[in-house]
């Protein structure tokens, strides 16, 4: 959602409802202006930029004996202790002054608007977001005691997916007063604006925080641009796939001036040609790209989409599902064939033109037919979208209640139109249900094949990364596929919940059992345990399969882990406890796996050991029995994944993708490191994509970035959609930058070749004219400062072979927007000493001197961020050597004093 | 697991194996039949523990110290006579439980997915034949009180050589 405007449409709706919202700027620009002098969210890394704040942006100020008198009121003693323990006395170290604390607000009549704080500081920093579980330090807890005690607010709003509030250390559901969220709120009404595709989190928000969903629209769906972009070159590669003599050398250098040889890693030789096969994958990579669903600006909450917008959006939600409903209907009257019926290339070529057409046919009123109807009935859902959203929440203020719906993609499932509905999750129970039991089969069967095509055998292990959202769109699609792969399947009872397990026969299942790993997300966590717990059966099950007739990996994976896990200094019993754990996930009861924050604070680590040791540390809690449900244990982890061949993770809405949601790299990422350093190798990445319901399947990681990045970042088209957005829309850049540089530190072979590269034609030299640099100027400087510095930071850390010319030209644009705007102060920046170093050593004089002097103004005396790392204890570790080494000494000296023996007693008897 | 201790180890076992050959074989085969439960409990102990802690418990220093009182024992076994001497004879020396405890750390933890149960009773089994098999063989070779002079001689000058090098 873009914030500003959407903020700024609801409070004048408030206005027109009666709501004092006295002194609300009549335009959006001067409002927007207001928000962001006087509504910034500070670190401890930028103290210099905390004093100028604290000048000149007008905060609340709260006395330190009000602030206790609060204290007092509201938390528990104990809870209070556990601030003052870790950040000391009020009014703490973070935007305090004397014996008063600043609180960053704007009111306006009764209104209260307060940008939501940091809930960690310093050595937390690192999971502020997802929960970090130490108390949140005074500027934090201050702007909601004031809500409560200063400002008697009657309810609270939580504006914009997603917060940090819910991941505050508390229990996962059944809150008391001694829960952060629980008090924090206190007893007032609290309600969420929240994306439609975020179900998986919105479900956190409403069992830890007890909020009332709101849901608003994602943004509109877009023509990519890219079909007209390959039109003819898709026309050409079919002509010389029906006709070899027209594979010329001619359609060769079509497709490398394109650079499309660079993701498949084919021939760069402008002599010859490219041969058929080739020439298939490349079809299917450019139609993908043609058919990719790429999201326009963010949306603007009151706002309906654009015509043209909205109808590329009713085409996303119809034409897909129109094009496989002809298809499906020539397959039973036997025009097709099965193949044809699950190649996702044949049925883009030949029915999606035509589903497309009809689609807009009807919408532009020409024609009028079924499939139009149900097109119609969608642009009326999202058209009423708009209002809804608003409407709702205002009707929830005056006490009504908000009805209940799904959430997800609206692409995916429509019925979660109109918004503003309050959404729910599935019965966890219930799943897999028996479409998601199909789909898994598929895909699980689809990784085998795949891996056993391209390496000539199965994978030992496969990995998986289970997402609350992606577990309830799929219904437990994800949680099938690990089960086949185990040869496991569910078996239901009378209601159709999934209480109990079956093997299935091993000439059945025609395969080895193949172990499994996986990591799961705190939301999954705390939605799905029972599931969690369902799939360590599973695994004990298929561990102890009796007479299969192909090779059981998972009972050979088994023996290896408890072995390891001996060896590395549990007890065998310990170890023997453990075998059958595979399920991991956040210590302390987090959320995510922290490797966001490790990762970006890349001045804090030069080698990648370090962020393997940080992920086996954050992730290394145990989620499969009860007995040792949320116990860490790093070796069980490290134990678990090794020999990990193939990785899978989730991909169940269109509205991300694995450049633009950083949680892919945080976790697909983190593991495909951790698993290279543990196991000597990269294993294979693979997305399980449930995009299309009619046919799930699996895509490598490497294509599905490079179709992405080709569809979006390094796409005008995109850019120019982009661009139409205000200041979040800018973010977004910043993130997809910093997501990019995520994959170059956790996985580099994901992303396309001279990437770097392309980003830097494209937005620092805009070689395509796009004046991308005026839009940065305008909306959002401090977007552009942190594109630049993570395009340097990716230099200086080696993943960008840079030349001097493009390190000076970044750089300096860099200096540029610190010299009109001031240090951004963001942590990607400020808190990275080593950077602000290497951005001064490429520019040149003056620039570099002014430069330098604008960072040490704005972090003086900063207290950085530092990176989490356990003690690495007392663990003896044991090897295999050092047992044959003792056993043989053993034997030796027991020989020795054998020999001796006989031969004193020998001696003896001659005598 | 260090040379040193596993070197202590076969001197105790020899030690204690020589003095049992020197009773009745009814009463060696029943010492023999104690250890090799003693090994079995070991075994089920050690599955419990991580090898960390086996280690701490498999104190070179405080087995060769043990060692050494044992072998004061084994003097005044030499040197005394009457009731005294006639329950000595009956003693094969409780620190032959060193080997069989090192016996059953080696063995614990090397046979994953195994019943700890039957690893235990592989263990006893294996300490028992061991144990009484060096009985019958000593009792052939003839060892005698002389023999067990010696050992205990060579056994104390090492179990003072290890604890000074330790």
């Amino acid at each position: 959602m873009e914030v500003v405007p959407s903020l700024y449409n609801f409070l004048e709706r408030l206005k027109k409802e009666g709501y004092d919202v006295n002194g609300l700027p009549s335009r959006v620009e001067e409002f927007k202006r207001q928000l962001m002098k006087q509504g910034s969210v500070m670190g401890s890394y930028a103290p210099a930029a905390q004093e100028t704040f604290m000048n000149e942006s007008h905060p609340v100020w709260i006395n330190k004996n009000e602030y206790e008198r609060w204290v007092k009121d509201v938390l528990l003693p104990e809870k209070y202790n556990e601030v003052e323990e870790r950040y000391g006395k009020a009014p703490g170290s973070l935007l305090a002054r004397g014996d008063s604390l600043a609180v960053a607000a704007l009111r306006y009549g009764n209104i209260l608007l307060f940008p939501q704080p940091r809930p960690a500081l310093d050595d937390d920093d690192f999971r502020l977001v997802h929960g970090v579980d130490v108390p949140p330090p005074h500027s934090y807890i201050a702007p909601y005691l004031y809500m409560q005690k200063g400002f008697d607010a009657d309810a609270l709003i939580h504006f914009g997916t997603h917060g940090n509030l819910e991941f505050t250390p508390s229990k996962n559901a059944g809150l008391s007063q001694a829960d952060w969220a629980e008090v924090l709120i206190g007893n007032r009404p609290h309600f969420y604006f929240y994306t439609t595709g975020n179900v998986g989190e919105a479900i956190i928000a409403k069992r830890r925080s007890h909020a009332v969903i709101v849901t608003h629209l994602t943004p509109p769906y877009v023509e990519s641009g890219m079909r007209k972009k390959y039109a003819s070159l898709i026309e050409e590669i079919h002509d010389a796939i029906a006709d070899p003599s027209r594979n010329t050398n001619a359609l060769k250098n079509k497709i490398m001036d394109l650079g499309l040889q660079k993701d498949f890693g084919l021939d760069s030789v402008p002599t010859g040609t490219y041969s058929i096969d080739e020439l298939k994958k490349i079809d299917s990579f450019v139609e993908e790209l043609a058919n990719e669903k790429i999201t326009g600006a963010y949306y603007v909450m009151g706002e309906s989409y654009s015509p043209a917008d909205m109808t590329t959006s009713v085409l996303a939600v119809c034409a897909d599902k129109q094009a496989y409903e002809k298809a499906k209907k020539d397959f039973e009257r036997g025009k097709i064939t099965k193949e044809e019926l699950q190649d996702f290339t044949f049925i883009a070529h030949r029915y999606l033109p035509m589903a497309k057409k009809e689609i807009t046919d009807c919408l532009n009123g020409v024609s009028h037919s079924e499939t139009g109807e149900e097109a119609l009935e969608y642009r009326r859902l999202l058209t009423e979208s708009a209002g809804a959203e608003i409407n709702s929440m205002v009707n929830a203020l005056n006490g009504i209640p908000v009805w209940p719906a799904p959430g997800g993609d609206p692409v995916l499932n429509p019925n979660v139109l109109p918004m503003g509905r309050n959404m729910y999750s599935i019965n966890a129970e219930a799943t897999p249900g028996p479409k998601a039991w199909d789909d898994g089969v598929v895909l699980a069967e689809q990784t085998l094949k795949n891996y056993l095509s391209k390496h000539g055998e199965y994978p030992r292990k496969v990995s998986y990364t289970f997402w609350a959202g992606e577990f309830i769109s799929s219904q437990g699609a994800t949680i099938a596929q690990a089960m086949r792969m185990l040869g496991v399947e569910p078996v239901r009872d009378e209601q159709g919940r999934v209480m109990d397990l079956k093997l299935t026969p091993s000439e059945t299942l025609g395969r080895p059992r193949i172990n499994i790993l996986v990591q799961v997300s705190g939301q999954l966590r705390d939605i799905a345990a029972s599931r969690l717990k369902m799939l360590t059966e599973a695994v004990e099950l298929a561990a102890g399969a009796k007479d299969d007739i192909y090779p059981n990996f998972v009972a050979e994976g088994t023996l290896a882990q408890e072995k390891e896990l001996v060896e590395k200094g549990e007890s065998p019993q310990r170890a023997r406890e453990l075998f059958n754990m595979r399920v991991f996930g956040p210590v302390n009861s987090g959320y995510s796996t922290g490797m966001l924050r490790y990762t970006e604070s890349s001045g804090e680590w030069d080698d990648k050991a370090e962020l393997v040791d940080g992920y086996l540390n954050n992730m290394c809690a145990v989620y499969g029995d009860d007995d040792n449900w949320g116990t860490m244990n790093k070796n069980l982890f490290s134990a678990a994944i090794s020999k990990t061949d193939v990785i899978v993770q989730p991909r169940q809405s269109n509205t991300w993708g694995p450049i633009s949601l950083d949680h892919v790299y945080e976790f697909t990422g983190a593991l495909s490191l951790t698993s290279a350093a543990i196991n000597g190798k990269e294993p294979d990445a693979v997305l399980a994509d449930y995009r299309n319901s009619y046919l799930p399947r699996l895509q490598d990681t490497r294509e599905a970035v490079a179709v992405e990045t080709r569809a979006t970042i390094l796409n005008p088209e995109f850019i120019r959609q982009r661009m139409k957005g205000d200041a979040t829309t800018a973010q977004m850049f910043g993130e997809i930058f910093r997501n990019i540089f995520g994959w170059s530190a956790t996985r580099s072979s994901a992303l396309p070749k001279d990437i770097y590269d392309d980003l830097y034609e494209l937005y620092i030299l805009d070689k395509e004219n796009l004046g991308v640099k005026d839009y940065f100027e305008n909306v959002n400087p401090v977007a552009m400062q942190e594109m630049t510095a993570t395009m340097l930071e990716s230099a200086r850390k080696g993943f960008w072979k840079a030349n001097k010319e493009q390190l000076l030209n970044t750089a300096s644009l860099n200096a540029q927007i610190t010299e009109n705007h001031g240090a951004p102060c963001t942590e990607f920046v400020c808190g990275n000493k080593k950077l602000q170093e290497f951005i001064g050593s490429n520019l040149e004089g003056k620039i570099s001197e002014n430069f330098k002097d604008n960072m040490a103004k704005a972090t003086a005396n900063p207290a950085g961020a530092k990176v989490l790392k356990e003690n690495s204890g007392n663990i003896l570790s044991i090897s295999d050597s050092d047992n044959i080494s003792g056993v043989v000494i053993f034997i030796i000296a027991g020989c020795l004093i054998l020999i001796f023996a006989v031969i004193v007693l020998k001696k003896r008897r001659r005598r | 697991m260090s040379w040193m201790l596993i070197s202590l180890c076969c001197i105790i076992f020899f030690s204690s194996e020589v003095k049992m050959s020197l009773m009745s074989l009814k009463i060696s085969v029943i010492w023999s039949l104690f250890f090799g439960v003693a090994g079995y409990l070991a075994t089920i102990m050690f599955s419990g523990m991580s090898r960390l802690e086996t280690l701490s418990v498999l104190n070179t220093s405080d087995i060769s110290t043990l060692e050494f009182v044992e072998q004061l024992i084994m003097y005044a076994y030499f040197f005394s006579g009457g009731l005294l001497k006639k329950i000595l004879d009956y003693y094969p020396g409780l620190m032959l439980l060193a080997p069989v405890c090192v016996f059953a750390y080696l063995f614990v933890g090397q046979f994953p997915g195994m019943d700890f149960t039957l690893v235990g009773a592989m263990v006893g089994c294996i300490v028992f034949s061991l144990s009484a098999g060096f009985v019958v063989l000593l009792r052939y070779l003839a060892a005698n009180l002389n023999v067990f002079y010696k050992t205990v001689l060579v056994t104390t000058l090492v179990n003072i050589l290890f604890y000074g090098l330790l």
